[in-house]
Order: C-alpha cells, then sequence, then structure tokens
C-alpha cells in the first residue's frame, strides 16, 4: 500500500476497470 | 437432544410451507399481476417519475445487463467514497475512524456484491451513517438486483415467445423492494425489536457485569437491518460476532425466524418460476433437486455437531450436548449446525456460530454448500446459478439420446452451452487459484505472514479455502481464525467477488435472452421432458460431477485431512 489517497485512487480505479470488463462482456457473449 | 432435532425440523419445514405461497405471490408481482400491495404503486410511480423512467418501455437482455451494471457503478463509488470519510460524517456516536482504502474497497465490494464479507468488526468499524446508508441500504439494493435478473429469465423462458423483448428492469427491480423485501424485512425487523435487538441511534452503553466487570456494550439502529441481512440472503452483521450476539439474535425464537429468513426467498424464488411459466412441476423439480443437495449436506452436519468432539472425548470431557466449541449454549448444537449449512447453501452467510470450531466434515459441507451454490442459493441468484447447470444437464442428456438438445420448447446450441461451461468453470478456477496463490505466499513468507493462520497444517488451508469459496460464492462467511483484514487478503478477495458475481448473472441472462429470440419448437415423443425426476437426477449428478468434484483433491487437503487426524487421534 503506497498512502491512502494513492491507494483510494488505485483501488477505485480497478473497480472501475472491472465494470468496464463486464460491459464489454456483453457483447462477448452477444457473439458466441 | 430430541427436543433440539424437532426444533430444527420445525424451522426447515415451516420455512419450505411459506415458499409456497409466497413463490405464487412472486410470480403475480413479476407477471404485473393485482396483489394486496398495489396501494403502493403511488410510491412506486413517484420514483420512476422522479427518476425519468419508464417502466412499461420493454427492454432486450443487453439493456437490462447495462442497467444492472450501470447502477452498481454507481453505488461501488458511493459506498467507498463514503467508508473513507465517515469519521467525519454525522451519527457516530462512538467516534469510529474512517476505514482505510484497501478495507473499503474490500466493504464496498462485499456489500455491493450481496456477499457480506466482513474484514472489520460492525462495533468499530462503521458509523451508524454507514451501517444504515451504505451497508442496510445496499442489502436491499443488491438483493434486488439479483431478484430482477432472475425475473429476466422469468420472462425469457415463457413457452412460446420468440421476441427478445424481456420486461423492464427498473420495474423488476423497484417491485421487488417495495413489493417483497421491503414488506417482510418490516416483519422480522419488528419481531427482533420485541425480542430485544436495538432499534436506537444511542452510542455504547456502560454496564456492569455480575461478575462486576464494566463493559461497554454497542446499541444502534441493528433490527431494521438484521431483518433484511436475512431475508435478502446478505448476511452481514450489525455486531461483529453476526447472530451469534445475544443483541443480534436474543431468542430460540428469532434464531428460529432469522433461520427462516435465509431460505424462505431463495426457496419460494424456484416456485415462481415454475408458476409464472405455468409449468409447476418444473419450478417443484427445481426445488427437489436443491432440498435434496441441501438435505446431503445438513444432515452429516447435524449427525456430527450432536455426537461431540471425540478429541474432547478422549480427554474426558462430557461431549452429552455435541460439539458445543465455538457455539451459544442457548441455541445449542443442533440449531448451530442448521444455520451453518442453511446460511452457507443460501449464500447468506451470517453465522450463530464459529464455523472455524465445527467439526472438519460439517466445515467441508458449509465449503460444498458454496462450492456447488445452487442448493437454494442467493435471492434469485440461485436460480441463476442452477439455470447453468441444467442448460448442462439438457446438453449432456441430448448427447447421450442423439438428440437436439432442447429446454422448455427451444434448442440448445452452441452458443448457449459454451457460456454455461464458462460460467460453471469459472467458479472454482477463482476458488482454486485464489487459494493456491495464497497457500504458496504463506509456505515461502511463514514469518512475515504468521498472522494469517491461527491453526497452521490443515486446519489452516481450510482456513484459506473457504475465504476464498466464501468469496466466490457471494456468501460472507468465514473460518474466523484467518487474519484477513490485511492488504493481501482485502484486495484478492474483492477481486474474486466483483468477478464471481457479475459474470455468473451475465452468463445465465444472456442464455436466457438468446433462448427468447429463437422460435419455439412443439413438443413431440422425442422431447426431452425437464420435469420428470429423471431429468431431476440428471440435473443433481450434473452439479455434484462439475461443482463438487472440482473441489475434491482442495477438500482432501483440508478437512478432510483434518478429519482422519481427528479420528485417529
Amino acid at each position: 500500500m503506497i498512502s491512502p489517497p494513492v491507494d483510494f485512487a488505485l483501488l477505485l480505479a480497478s473497480g472501475l476497470a472491472g465494470f468496464w470488463l463486464f460491459f464489454r462482456s456483453l457483447s462477448f457473449f452477444e457473439k458466441l | 437432544m430430541t427436543s433440539e432435532l424437532l426444533g430444527v425440523a420445525g424451522i426447515f419445514l415451516s420455512a419450505l410451507a411459506l415458499a409456497v405461497p409466497l413463490g405464487a405471490y412472486l410470480a403475480r408481482v413479476y407477471h404485473g399481476e393485482r396483489t394486496w400491495l398495489d396501494f403502493l404503486a403511488p410510491v412506486e410511480r413517484g420514483l420512476f417519475r422522479l427518476a425519468g423512467i419508464d417502466p412499461r418501455q420493454p427492454m432486450t437482455w443487453p439493456q437490462h445487463l447495462r442497467a444492472l451494471l450501470a447502477i452498481n457503478v454507481g453505488w461501488l463509488i458511493w459506498a467507498m467514497v463514503l467508508l473513507c470519510t465517515q469519521s467525519h460524517l454525522p451519527l457516530n456516536p462512538d467516534g469510529n475512524a474512517s476505514m482505510a482504502p484497501d478495507l473499503a474497497f474490500n466493504t464496498a465490494i462485499s456489500f455491493l456484491v450481496n456477499c457480506n464479507l466482513q474484514h472489520y468488526s460492525g462495533e468499530s468499524g462503521l458509523t451508524y451513517l454507514t451501517q444504515v446508508v451504505v451497508i442496510q441500504f445496499l442489502q436491499f439494493m443488491t438483493a434486488a438486483t439479483g431478484m430482477a435478473a432472475a425475473a429476466v429469465t422469468f420472462n425469457a423462458l415463457q413457452p412460446g415467445r420468440s421476441s427478445g423483448e424481456l420486461g423492464n428492469f427498473w420495474d423488476y427491480f423497484v417491485k421487488s423492494v417495495t413489493r417483497v423485501l421491503l414488506p417482510l424485512s418490516l416483519v422480522l425487523a419488528t419481531v427482533l425489536v420485541f425480542q430485544g435487538t436495538p432499534m436506537n441511534l444511542e452510542g455504547k452503553a456502560s454496564i456492569v457485569t455480575l461478575q462486576g466487570d464494566s463493559v461497554q456494550v454497542s446499541r444502534g439502529p441493528a433490527a431494521a437491518m438484521i431483518g433484511i441481512k436475512q431475508l435478502g440472503t446478505n448476511g452481514g452483521g450489525w455486531f461483529g460476532v453476526n447472530s451469534a450476539h445475544p443483541l443480534e439474535n436474543p431468542t430460540y425464537l428469532t434464531n428460529a425466524l432469522e433461520n427462516i429468513g435465509i431460505l424462505l426467498i431463495p426457496m419460494a424464488m424456484v416456485l415462481a418460476l415454475g408458476f409464472y411459466l405455468r409449468r409447476p412441476r418444473f419450478g417443484w423439480m427445481t426445488l427437489g433437486v436443491m432440498t435434496a443437495g441441501y438435505l446431503m449436506l445438513q444432515l452429516p452436519a447435524l449427525w456430527l455437531e450432536t455426537h461431540g468432539n471425540p478429541a474432547l472425548a478422549r480427554m474426558g470431557v462430557d461431549q452429552s450436548l455435541g460439539a458445543l466449541e465455538g457455539k451459544e449454549m442457548r441455541l445449542g448444537t443442533a440449531a448451530s449446525a442448521l444455520w451453518a449449512v442453511t446460511t452457507t447453501v443460501t449464500s447468506n452467510g451470517s453465522v450463530n456460530a464459529m464455523h472455524d470450531s465445527l467439526m472438519p466434515v460439517s466445515g467441508m459441507a458449509a465449503m460444498l454448500g458454496m462450492m456447488t451454490n445452487a442448493f437454494y442459493g442467493g435471492v434469485g441468484v440461485g436460480w441463476l446459478n442452477f439455470f447453468i447447470f441444467v442448460i448442462v444437464a439438457v446438453f449432456v442428456a441430448g448427447l447421450m439420446v442423439g438428440r437436439t438438445p432442447e429446454l422448455l420448447g427451444k434448442k440448445i446450441e452452441a452458443g448457449e452451452v459454451k457460456i454455461a461451461i464458462l460460467i460453471a468453470l469459472l467458479h472454482p478456477l477463482l476458488i482454486l487459484v485464489g487459494t493456491a496463490l495464497a497457500a504458496h505466499l504463506y509456505t515461502r513468507h511463514p514469518a512475515e505472514l504468521n498472522g494469517w493462520l491461527a491453526n497452521p497444517g490443515f486446519h489452516g488451508f481450510s482456513e484459506m479455502l473457504y475465504e476464498y469459496t466464501s468469496s466466490a460464492a457471494n456468501n460472507g462467511s468465514g473460518f474466523e481464525g484467518l487474519g484477513d483484514n490485511t492488504p493481501w487478503w482485502n484486495v484478492s478477495t474483492g477481486v474474486v467477488l466483483l468477478l464471481a458475481r457479475y459474470l455468473p448473472i451475465i452468463g445465465p441472462v444472456a442464455i436466457a435472452g438468446r433462448l427468447a429470440l429463437k422460435k419455439a419448437v412443439p413438443d413431440s415423443a422425442g422431447t426431452l421432458r425437464t420435469d420428470t425426476a429423471t431429468f431431476a437426477l440428471m440435473v443433481f449428478f450434473v452439479i455434484w460431477i462439475i461443482a463438487a468434484l472440482a473441489f475434491f483433491p482442495a477438500l482432501t487437503l483440508g478437512p478432510l485431512a483434518e478429519h482422519f487426524g481427528l479420528r485417529a487421534g
């Protein structure tokens, strides 16, 4: 862990990246 | 002991009996038919008008899922910001600190995905504001999310339909809250208040115990949260020790009602499916398979917990009341064993005893409940998990008899089977990879990480396996000997929680949505009937082969090795 504000930003960004992946997976499941 | 066993049988049968009318009611709610709670319609219309939503606008399955994911993104930001700033916000009479970012990440995701894994203790880790507007709020929202996703599949599987318009996500979502979760929670919370659970905004009370010690007793608006915690298969406790705390679960009556609350909606949802499709036998087949799986896990746990610990018996300790370590005397071993399996098969995760102290094979039964994750399962998502196994079973049965697989008049083709297999294998992948990484780290750095495990060896391995199983099943219970409030556990289980929630919702909704678009095939002599005992048996074995056998090697290293070690003395 680095510093609280940086940790917060990194972790929130990783959570949002997860959701980006889920949004992208919709077209994957549509085409499969 | 006989009265204890009669008690647990009564609890289970009461849940089953109540699930039947609730299932019929849920089918009416999702069909948009008249119900006795229609007087709430103006409230719902007001909410829709406020949000600019037309609840009659039909959505396709990708539109449903985009709506579901979008609102979940908003809740993630909301939860993380509030948890990291709670010490500066009102309603904090005990002066509790804000969460560290890694703990806030874990907690926010944990409650966002209906898991409620808690790497903090409610008394000191949260304020009353965050307990209510983050924790309790998400307990309602995530339960409704799962129910709405299940309702989309109900709509998609209607026999004879061949259109992609599957109702409106917001309509299903809001009605799940207003017509089901809120009224039922209100009833349970009211009983809890009368039985002694706190419902106030006071800080800790100072009391002097009978032996003269001064202790601080936490309070707060707990009863309102405990109702939805059980009914929404959330499980996160107001107090650190969850429903083993005398204020969170004060009496045998509250224990019975909370236990019924855990089972009620997951059981009712599968019956609702049958009623909704006008094929009640399909609902009963699903409930039958789930109940058979549940009893296969429950009965050994009941036997083992009520017969005591052989290692303690060899030391001359009386075991006539069963294996009491980690259990509440006032509830007894049978009620604790019932809860342990009930809470793990249903993705609830609340506890009334410490699972770390269960007999090894009972602990394995709890783990298997989460590894299969389809014997009742979470509200709404239990059916979605089961649906994946139904698709696999239909496919395997089709191969066996040499016919194109069909489900409810729709052909199951390669795309649907690929999605089903991907989702079915994701669960063991997340659990086994997570556990392997943690075990590798621990064995490489035993001195630095010695705070992780209270019991190294077989039991320590079980503690790590349980943690990832609980995360992947979105369950939330834990073998609490694990020192889990560390960056590794907070972040790694956070990632598992996210992946294990949304993909297993997206997959089944996608399959159902794809099926809805297909032309219906009329039943013929060659149609595989999916509401028969033969098909039920097929699904049952598919679940055990795919879900349970994948974990057999890991279970031999943990609970099974511990069991044989204990028996050998």
